[in-house]
């Protein structure tokens, strides 16, 4: 009995041993962790582009960790990483965070980078400007996005509207809107021109659209309540009075989830939709003969505004391979892994030229169409430089939309609140 | 006696051997951090850079946010009107259960108790499935009555009253604790009322609450003190909205740490909620004690 104990304990640590010899190249490699956030589909296509690092180099070994981010918790969870001196080496970063996360000391600055091999000079300077907050550099763009109105060519033909021919500006969205959409016998919604809230996840662009800003980078004031401002939230309210607040409730209750064959624009509930360049992936996925168009959203003035933001990679302060995560940074700056992640994502990289093959193999056909739309574009604009950004989105998404929509408030009397918390906050945390 | 003092010694011992662990784990997550929190209260801290002293500003902010005021009547409004439905209908329940059949009982008393086992975060996903406006089975069978389908968790109105429908599936615990006090109420004072010609809801009155008031008390006390924290619920279906039509101290608090990460103000918030649930805790069990009937002592 004694000589099976012996045996087993034996066996194990051979074992044991036989292991730590089969891992030996691995351990002598530094190995350093990057959190990201795309997880499920997402998460599968990009693992194999970042990880591929590892077998074009054997001094670092990188370990790509899909951090869940539902209701925007990989923020919540980074931070208290950051705090118990347990950083991950790289992080996911979107390009609105970083003011706040270079501001609250959380991620280390990124101007030595160029040392490392990256040319910088290849990114369109807007998008690099994204990445950095008080003239430091903290943050690289992997896959930049911008935000458009897509409309539905059937529709538009069905309403006898020109399907090449999208509104340019308000007015006439509000005119297209008009003719775009149906009631049923009892009156109720049955097609929507346009819904500023489906999917609504860019609230304060409307201000642009309009003519404002949120933030003025000469005074350092907070203008949320800048009379173009409320100029856009009184055209929502207007939308909201017409169409009735009941009836779109009941209306959007039918819209099936986002990423999803029942989305409202797929399925023609809606006929223009303000969203993001991911978009065509997702018509693709669910809809592949889907009839339609892309342009930037329409603006008071006719100016074209385009939003822009994006997927960053920084170093969090604390990490404890900073050397190595630069070399690996590096990596994925390198031209053709940025297509490689781009074509992934259906994006278009922040370079300033692209390879012949990048557009030739690009899954979104009209993504000459995206490239030229930012290109030509009078302002391309984005959420303020500030580090009370989360407090002041929340602002928007908290305070602003519920209030305007539900008409609880005159828009006015709403953006006027906010500016009064937002200078509020920006003394508290002084 | 100087064996009894070693015998003493030695229970000591292996007394503290065993609560040891319970006692660091208490010291170590409650204790220090309950009183780092009340530091943490009087300063600006952001986690990511050391804290900075303030006085008493964070609790001066507190009162004058408006933000806050609205989860505090949000919180009270669950507290007053939420919680005392959700135990009625358990007493009321417990009561119908204890006047059936024992093997009746026993399999209802399973039936209402299992809901409980439900995850909290799965129990609300479930529910605004339930509760969807268009597809959801509340909706429907509202609709079969000819009723107009409220939006529920979409309209502010309806928000607060969907919440309170949904706490209405975590009653089996406090029914547990009624039927098993209701158990101890001696026949013979039923017997002794039924002859002197008593009603049923004259026996209810004057012997089953009298009877049991400890259970009564005993699930008001933890009830509260649980509504007064609730958090999961609304952060998962509405995360406060609409409107902060359902934002609750707890999920204030949320915000304010991990999203804004201003502890020193998270911290205020959650002590200015500890010390009102502190003071009504304490006004209860006051009040009880003239109420309360404690058979045998």
């Amino acid at each position: 009995m004694r000589n099976w104990i012996k045996l087993l304990i034996g066996t194990c640590l051979l074992s044991m041993l036989f292991g730590m010899v089969v891992a030996q190249p691995a351990m002598a490699r530094t190995e350093i962790t990057y959190w990201v956030k795309w997880s499920g589909e997402e998460f599968s296509e990009l693992k194999p582009i970042f990880e591929k690092f590892n077998s074009v180099q054997d001094e670092i070994y990188v370990n790509v960790l899909s951090v869940s981010d539902v209701g925007g918790d990989l923020e919540a969870k980074f931070y208290t990483a950051v705090a118990a001196g347990d950083s991950p080496d790289l992080v996911h970063v979107m390009s609105h965070q970083v003011p706040e996360w270079a501001g609250k000391n959380a991620l280390s600055s990124l101007d030595d980078i160029p040392t490392y091999g990256v040319d910088l000079s290849r990114h369109i300077e807007r998008y690099l400007d994204l990445g950095k907050y008080d003239g430091q550099l903290y943050a690289l763009p992997l896959a930049p996005a911008t935000v458009v109105l897509y409309w539905n060519k059937e529709l538009f033909r069905e309403a006898g509207l020109d399907p090449n021919k999208p509104p340019t500006t308000i007015d006439e969205l509000n005119e297209y809107i008009k003719k775009l959409t149906k009631y049923d016998d009892k009156g109720n919604i049955i097609q929507l021109g346009f819904d500023p809230l489906t999917p609504g996840w860019w609230p304060p662009a409307w201000c642009y659209f309009f003519g404002g800003k949120l933030y003025d980078p000469q005074t350092k004031r907070i203008t949320a309540n800048a009379p173009e401002n409320v100029k856009a939230y009184e055209w929502l309210r207007d939308f909201i009075k017409e169409f009735g607040m009941e009836k779109l409730q009941a209306f959007r209750a039918g819209f099936g989830p986002y990423w999803s064959a029942e989305n409202a624009f797929v399925t023609g509930k809606v006929a223009m939709s303000y969203d993001g360049i991911w978009k065509p992936h997702l018509i693709d996925s669910f809809a592949p003969e889907f009839d339609w168009g892309v342009t930037a959203f329409p603006s008071v003035d006719g100016k074209t505004r385009v939003y822009i933001e994006g997927d960053y990679v920084g170093i969090p302060v604390g990490a404890k391979h900073p050397e190595a995560a630069k070399k690996f940074l590096a990596y994925l700056l390198k031209p053709e892994v940025l297509e490689q992640i781009n074509l992934a994502q259906w994006k278009i990289p922040t370079l300033k030229e692209v390879s012949e093959e990048f557009i030739a193999n690009h899954p979104n056909k009209n993504i000459g169409e995206f490239i030229k739309i930012t290109k030509m574009a009078n302002e391309l604009f984005c959420w303020p430089r500030i580090p009370v950004c989360n407090y002041y989105l929340s602002q928007w998404l908290d305070v602003v939309v519920p209030k305007v929509t539900l008409l609880k408030d005159t828009p006015q009397n709403v953006l006027n609140l906010v500016q009064k918390n937002m200078e509020r906050e920006q003394q508290r945390t002084k | 006696m100087k064996r009894r003092t070693c015998t003493s010694l030695r229970n000591l011992r292996i007394g503290l051997f065993f609560v040891g662990p319970w006692l660091i784990g208490l010291t170590v997550f409650n204790i220090v951090p309950f009183m780092l929190s009340l530091y943490y209260s009087l300063t600006n801290y952001s986690l990511l850079s050391p804290p900075v002293w303030t006085g008493f500003n964070n609790f001066r902010w507190l009162f004058e946010d408006e933000t806050f005021r609205l989860a505090l009547w949000n919180t009270f409004y669950f507290v007053l009107i939420g919680f005392p439905l959700t135990q009625l209908a358990a007493l009321v329940l417990a009561i119908m259960l204890h006047s059936i059949g024992e093997k009746s009982m026993k399999w209802f008393r399973a039936a209402y108790y299992f809901p409980g086992l439900v995850p909290g975060v799965v129990m609300a996903l479930t529910w605004m499935l339930m509760m969807n406006p268009n597809f959801g089975i509340f909706n429907f069978f509202l609709s079969k009555l000819g009723i107009s389908s409220p939006l529920w968790f979409d309209d502010p109105f309806w928000a607060k009253p969907g919440i309170i429908l949904l706490s209405f599936w975590y009653i089996g615990g406090s029914i547990i604790i009624y039927l098993a006090a209701l158990k101890d109420v001696p026949v013979e004072l039923y017997e002794a009322a039924s002859l002197d010609g008593a009603s049923m809801w004259y026996r209810i009155i004057k012997i089953t609450i009298p009877m049991i008031s400890p259970a009564i008390l005993f699930n008001t006390v933890v009830g509260m003190i649980a509504t007064f924290q609730l958090f999961t619920e609304p952060f998962i279906i509405t995360g406060g909205g609409p409107d902060y039509s359902t934002l609750t101290v707890g999920i204030f608090i949320y915000n304010q740490a991990f999203r804004f990460l201003h502890m020193g103000y998270a911290s205020a918030a959650a002590w200015v909620l500890f010390v009102i649930i502190f003071a009504l805790t304490f006004l209860l069990l006051k009040i009880s004690k003239g109420i309360v009937y404690y058979r045998g002592g």
